[in-house]
């Protein structure tokens, strides 16, 4: 035996139609979730110690893709070339921007450098080089996390009897745009 | 009858989201003045037994020979120098040294030659002719300075002379 409410209800339902149509609007939302990145630095870019030659000028360099450093100078210290990381959420594209110093100062003295990178999806091999100021990759997409990682390398010349004793400094500069 | 059918809209909204980050990093070279390691490979100069009249002798140490007669082996002092590859240096050495006989006051003018080769492991001697010079390291990041000179000898007494010679090498 039905209630009365039911009753009521189907009721309702069969007289609509004789009331006319009605719509009822429903709606939902739906966004892709927000990319999030970070970019972190693991290691600063040192060239170690180098020794001032007696005539002419000479240069060390690290190289970006090995960490290797070499140079026709005498040259000593730790070394380490530049290591950063780059992870995020979410994230379908990026794209990494760099700027170097062009020259490593102290005080008013400085020296010239050149400075190069590298890319790669493993933190310790496999680094490609990159040409220009900026590199642009995909990701794995909503969902889903990643991790690429860069180093900093380049070269330091002009070194010369006339340049001061002293450690010389500069930066590297890297923004990131995530999609 | 019509039964109407409510209408469910689903509405997708595509937005361009983006996150940014930013870091820096430093870049350090630490610069040293030049630094050379001098090592004495042979201390000994000797001009071995000559004849108390035997007037100019010369200890020639391009060539590493001795003129006039002597007995006994002569031999040359010789430093080794070592820092950057192709790096200079300055060397000066006495103008004159007085060799004397041990309790007395004999004695004999020495005066200092040298000469000097870019690298340690071969090549020839070029003989420097000045009290002071400059060498160049080898691209062993090496040279060698070889030391003679030459001594008067006109009515010496009989004897041993002996005396120091004192070298100076600098980075340039």
């Amino acid at each position: 035996m039905k209630s009365p409410i039911t009753l009521f209800l189907l009721a309702l339902w069969w007289a609509i139609p004789m009331l006319g149509q009605v719509s009822v609007p429903a709606s939902i939302t739906l966004s892709t979730p927000s990319p999030s990145c970070s970019f972190s630095r693991d290691a600063s870019l040192s060239f170690g110690t180098v020794e001032k030659p007696g005539t002419g000028n000479g240069s060390v360099a690290i190289n970006a893709q090995t960490g290797a450093r070499s140079s026709a100078l005498t040259v000593s210290g730790s070394k380490s070339v530049g290591q950063a990381r780059l992870t995020g959420t979410n994230v379908a594209t990026y794209t990494v921007s760099r700027t170097f110093s062009s020259t490593l100062t102290k005080g008013a003295g400085s020296l010239n450098f050149s400075g190069t990178w590298a890319q790669s999806s493993s933190s310790n091999s496999s680094y490609s080089l990159i040409s220009g100021t900026s590199y642009s990759g995909t990701a794995s997409g909503a969902g889903s996390s990643f991790t690429r990682y860069f180093r900093f390398g380049g070269t330091v010349s002009g070194i010369d009897l006339n340049d001061g004793d002293g450690t010389y400094t500069g930066t590297i500069n890297a923004s990131v745009t995530c999609n | 009858m019509m039964r109407a059918i409510p209408f469910v809209g689903l509405m997708f909204f595509s937005t361009v989201v983006q996150a940014q980050t930013s870091g820096t990093m430093q870049v350090h070279l630490e610069v040293l003045p030049r630094v050379l390691t001098v090592s004495v490979s042979s201390s000994q100069l000797d001009f071995a037994q000559q004849r108390a009249d035997a007037g100019k002798v010369v200890l020639d140490p391009a060539t590493g020979l001795v003129s006039g007669k002597s007995s006994g082996r002569h031999a040359m002092g010789e430093v080794i120098v070592r820092g950057s590859a192709k790096g200079g240096f300055l060397v000066s050495v006495e103008e004159t040294v007085r060799l004397r006989q041990h309790d007395s006051d004999d004695g004999i003018n020495f005066t200092p030659l040298w000469a000097q080769r870019e690298g340690c492991h071969q090549g020839a001697f070029a003989l420097t002719p000045a009290r002071r010079g400059t060498g160049i390291l080898g691209a062993d990041g090496c040279a060698a300075i070889r030391f003679g000179g030459t001594i008067q000898l006109w009515g010496v007494p009989q004897g041993r002379y002996a005396g120091q010679l004192a070298v100076r090498i600098a980075p340039m």
